[in-house]
């Protein structure tokens, strides 16, 4: 090869602009993802809050020894008496655990609060739980211990569950929402 | 031979000239190289400082209780006929909605035990816990019921994590608190 003929193809290849086009694309595409990112991590809200929920647990103390022998209690137990809430499409429904365990065949211990056009009555709940809750610790010596057994049906949304969950909260009564459900 | 070497040099270094003459228009490469760079730059600078950056959860906004401790975060969010969750460190996990078995879960799980190991095991080192260290935060979208978050509590509880909460975007309203300079 002649050293003409190397110049000549050394400037058909350096004109040969076919990379420009493809550069330009892709530096366009590039520079749209990182100011499109940019744009997201600016608008992002950073106000964001939870609403906490609990899954009950067995008790299991591991003896200490050691120096200052520390001792794991409870703070609540769960028990017969503690309130449970069912949400479903319809209504809430509640009462003692009890009612929605062993005695769920009876009739005359549970109490239904209906949705109105398919909006669940979650203050009238609250309020008439709050009265449900303080005349049995008054007449029937049930002590309130501040949590609270709640089983959403499978097709209520989410923004329901958590707003329900939220709303319970508000009520000075239920501090402890533990959900309930059969897991699969 | 002496003289081949010499006709060779000064052949190339004519080479050499007659390609630094011709003007270098373009020349992809460092582009490319420069555009990686910010993209990895972006990519650990931004989706490092906030989660949610690449999620498509769309939480609800509802007024909560903001958090200030540190805890294990994911979103959660339908993809199709699956159900996706991101971690805060980039995991992602994916199982049909209609899960029934617990086999699907098992990478998750793994993971949740290993992120809550981690989390007891930074606390013992720093010698200082967070309240909600161990907890876990679920940012679940609008669209899912929660029948679709129900393997999530499963996976929860069969990691030995019984404290949870759930995302919600608080409102953002204009205050009339702020501090002012008005003179009393």
């Amino acid at each position: 090869m002649t050293f003409p003929s190397k110049i000549s193809r050394t400037k058909k290849r350096l004109s040969d602009d076919r990379w420009a086009v493809i550069a330009v694309a892709v530096a366009f595409f590039g520079l749209l993802a990182v100011l499109t990112s940019g744009l997201r991590a600016v608008t992002l809200s950073g106000a964001y809050g939870v609403v906490p929920a609990e899954m009950p647990v067995v008790p299991a103390a591991i003896d200490d020894p050691g120096f200052y022998t520390y001792k794991e209690e409870p703070q609540n137990s769960l028990g017969p008496t503690t309130p449970a809430v069912v949400l479903t499409t319809d209504a809430f429904y509640f009462g003692d655990l009890q009612a929605f365990t062993s005695d769920f065949a009876k009739v005359r211990d549970k109490y239904v609060i209906r949705h109105i056009d398919g909006t669940p009555q979650l203050t009238t709940l609250v309020q008439t739980m709050d009265l449900w809750v303080t005349d049995r610790a008054r007449h029937e010596n049930i002590p309130i211990n501040k949590a609270l057994v709640f089983i959403p049906a499978g097709d209520i949304p989410m923004p329901i569950v958590v707003e329900v969950i939220a709303g319970l909260r508000k009520s000075p009564h239920f501090q402890r929402i533990i959900v309930g459900s059969g897991l699969l | 031979m002496h003289d081949k070497d010499a006709r060779l040099w000064s052949q190339r270094m004519q080479v050499v000239k007659e390609r630094l003459r011709e003007p270098l228009h373009w020349y992809p490469f460092p582009l490319l190289i420069s555009f990686a760079v910010v993209l990895l730059l972006t990519a650990h600078v931004v989706f490092g400082t906030n989660p949610r950056m690449g999620n498509p959860a769309n939480v609800m906004t509802f007024p909560s209780q903001p958090r200030h401790d540190s805890d294990i975060w994911m979103s959660v969010s339908p993809s199709g006929h699956d159900i996706v969750v991101t971690t805060s460190d980039r995991r992602v996990f994916r199982w049909r909605q209609d899960v029934a078995n617990v086999a699907g879960l098992a990478p998750f799980v793994s993971y949740l035990k290993s992120r809550a190991a981690d989390e007891v095991r930074a606390a013992a080192l720093l010698k200082h816990a967070f309240r909600s260290q161990t907890s876990a935060v679920i940012a679940v979208d609008q669209s899912l019921k929660f029948l679709h978050v129900r393997p999530i509590l499963y996976a929860l509880a069969a990691a030995g994590i019984s404290q949870y909460a759930f995302e919600t975007q608080n409102p953002t309203v204009a205050t009339s608190d702020a501090p002012t300079n008005h003179p009393h």
